[in-house]
């Protein structure tokens, strides 16, 4: 696979590289059906710095989250991952479950894209988050309490004493996704995955969540991955991005990089459907037409259908992941976007 | 809670009118009477016995009369076995019917779910099909070949068992009735913990307890078994009412002196008073045992608390 990593700019003086949390290598992740095997992610490679966040974007299931899912083994009974994910330089894909029970919620947390549904109907949310601290960290209930509610006030629950002693029902939507993002946190995991986390969320608390994301970020070394449709989201958080389309990644680059010089035509559509202030929101386009059917990929590129540049190499043959500037990969036959 | 109970027992109150009612009306509307079989029997010693049972009088004032006795706590005097109230016989019944039924239901909740629950677990492997299929033959075959089948299996060929009598409950005399009443509710209960159970770990709160890092035997104890268990309260009161039911058959067919019995003996000699005895009795636990089954529900499910 073509890249490792793709180096951060250099936005402010250029300090030692930091070092490599998770490192992703030629990750795939199948699913068998009735209907024959889909393949939902396809050779996926990446690196993932202390510190650093990397964004994921692309349209609905180009197999963004099971990409993580599968990372984390916490696919659905159908699918499979296969490849190499390390953490630490440790090998965690398809290992067993004490060893994944050991990391999850410890070092690798995530905040599932539809947390209104993924919080215990029947246990009150104080249990349900003193649980990971008990688990990992050996802590009594009075301890694991009162850390608790310290992250309960730091996603800006309000009233975490009464709240810690309520059931997910009693929460409003947006609530129950600060409620997941708290208990993410909770160990201070060293690789933070977070799939959509403000969808469910009003602009001034998505604003607020963000700032927490940054927060962590900035003065923890916890690495985070943002799973997002907002590129907004990405321009301002996230230090490199991916691209995926059709269960492969098509560019990969660090931020300014992509949104000043995008070099796949995928990537160019999203940025020309992205509101912004300049334009008026009718201006608004999306990409035309749809999301291929994983089950029946086409031979060549998997964009071709779609693409305003397509050429007959385009049907025949599928572009792989290469550099096209340092730092900088794609996978298009194009060398250079007309 | 408690503002629950006391309106669910309310509501319990006119049902159970009802139920009486009905039975003490259609029971005059079938034909016959208590002195039918008794041939040999004067004209005018019938009615003077029509008369000391108050069955000269009009229907409705019968009904009356016989409210007014129960809600005294009287169930008036047995017609059939005339050295007995209502109330010794269903004194003698009850504790054998009230042993056999919770039995039968600790066995088929115990059985049941275990049987649903490994089921789920191991889905579409030997011990799926194994269990569910012995959960079709449970379900497809009726009591009364069950019980006759296991009597000569292991009554009359092997010698195993006693075929029938109740020897105050010793186990060996349970055996059969017990599993011959448990049977079909272990079958309906095991595929019913079965599909819940699938469905459970299907569920969002199930990934998320996983990928807090919980060992899975403490996923499944802290975060589906109460949700699995829901359907299953909910089942709880027709499960209730089948054993009830089941057990008149049970009782009959295995000479057990329970209610079922002095149900059915009642029913066919026209004992008006016995029958009205049991059904009352059997109404009254049925609406109990319902509520029960609720207020289970409402403790499990913080959803419905509220309510
Ligand atoms: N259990 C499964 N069996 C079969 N296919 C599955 C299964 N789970 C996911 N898929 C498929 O995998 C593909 C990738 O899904 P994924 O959830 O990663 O999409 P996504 O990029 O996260 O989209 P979204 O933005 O809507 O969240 C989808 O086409 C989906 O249909
Ligand atoms: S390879 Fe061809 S079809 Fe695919 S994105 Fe590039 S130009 Fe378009
Ligand atoms: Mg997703």
């Amino acid at each position: 696979m073509a890249t490792g990593s793709v180096e951060k700019r250099a936005r402010v003086a250029p300090a030692a590289e930091p070092a490599t949390v998770l490192e992703c290598r030629d990750l795939n992740v199948h699913f068998d059906t009735p209907d024959g095997r889909i393949a939902a992610v396809n050779g996926i490679s990446f690196d993932l710095k202390r510190g650093r966040c990397l964004g994921i974007v692309g349209e609905s299931g180009s197999g963004k989250s099971q990409t993580f899912l599968g990372i984390l083994g916490l696919l659905a009974s159908n699918g499979h991952a296969v490849g190499s994910v390390k953490l630490h330089g440790e090998e965690i894909l398809n290992v067993p479950r004490r060893r994944l029970d050991a990391i999850r919620g410890e070092k690798l947390a995530i905040v599932f894209q539809d947390s209104i549904t993924g919080l215990t109907p029947h246990k009150r949310i104080g249990e349900q988050l003193s649980e990971v601290l008990t688990e990992h960290r050996g802590l009594g209930r009075t301890a694991a309490r009162a850390k608790v509610l310290e992250m309960l006030e730091l996603v800006r629950i309000p009233e975490a004493e009464k709240r810690f002693r309520m059931y997910p029902h009693e929460f409003s939507g947006g609530m129950r996704q600060r409620v997941m993002v708290a208990q993410a946190l909770l160990c201070q995991p060293d690789v933070l995955i977070a799939d959509e986390p403000t969808t469910a969320l009003d602009v001034t608390v998505q604003a607020q969540i963000l700032k927490l994301f940054k927060g962590l970020a900035d003065h923890t070394n916890t690495a985070l991955v943002m799973i997002t449709h907002d590129l907004g989201v990405v321009a301002g958080l996230c230090d490199e991005v991916m691209v995926m389309y059709a269960g492969r990644v098509v560019e990969h680059a660090a931020v300014d990089e992509l949104f000043y010089a995008p070099r796949h035509p995928y990537t160019r559509g999203l940025l020309a459907c992205m509101p912004r202030a300049d334009r008026d929101s009718e201006a608004l386009t999306a990409i035309p037409g749809q999301p291929p059917d994983l089950a029946a990929l086409p031979a060549g590129c998997a964009f071709a259908p779609r693409c305003p540049y397509a050429f007959e190499r385009c049907e025949a043959e599928r572009p792989t992941l290469s550099l096209a500037a340092p730092g900088h990969a794609r996978a298009c036959h194009l060398e250079a976007l007309p | 809670m408690l503002s629950f109970i006391s309106r669910r027992l309310a509501i319990a109150v006119p049902t159970l009118l009802v139920v009486i009612a009905g039975s003490f009306f259609l029971m005059r509307a079938a034909p016959g009477g208590p002195f039918d079989a008794d041939a040999q029997l004067e004209p005018e010693v019938i009615e003077n016995l029509r008369a000391a049972y108050d069955l000269d009088k009009p229907v409705m004032e019968q009904f009356l009369l016989y409210m007014a006795r129960l809600l005294r706590g009287d169930f008036g005097p047995s017609i059939t076995y005339t050295d007995y109230t209502v109330t010794e016989l269903l004194a003698i019944g009850l504790p054998v019917s009230v042993k056999l039924g919770l039995t039968a239901t600790a066995v088929a909740l115990l059985f049941g779910c275990l049987m649903g629950i490994f089921a789920a677990l191991y889905r579409n492997r030997w011990i799926d099909y194994v269990t569910m299929s012995i959960a079709m033959t449970g379900f497809a075959v009726p009591a009364f070949v069950v019980a006759p089948v296991l009597t000569l299996v292991f009554g009359l060929y092997l010698k195993l068992l006693p075929i029938s009598g109740w020897n105050d409950g010793a186990l060996q005399n349970m055996v059969l009735p017990v599993i011959a009443l448990a049977l079909p509710q272990i079958a309906i209960l095991s595929r019913l913990t079965r599909g819940s159970m699938l469905e459970v770990m299907r569920q969002n709160y199930i990934r998320t307890a996983r990928a807090k890092g919980l060992p899975e035997y403490k996923v499944v104890a802290g975060h589906a078994l109460k949700a699995v268990s829901l359907p299953l309260v909910s089942y709880l009161g027709p499960a209730i009412a089948g054993i009830m039911t089941g057990s008149v058959i049970i009782e009959q067919i295995f000479g057990l002196p329970g209610m079922g019995r002095y149900f059915i003996q009642g029913a066919l000699s026209r004992d008006y008073p016995l029958v009205m005895g049991t059904v009352v009795v059997y109404a009254t636990a049925i609406i109990l045992l319902n509520l029960l089954a609720d207020v289970i529900y409402g403790y499990l499910d913080p959803r419905v608390r509220r309510e």
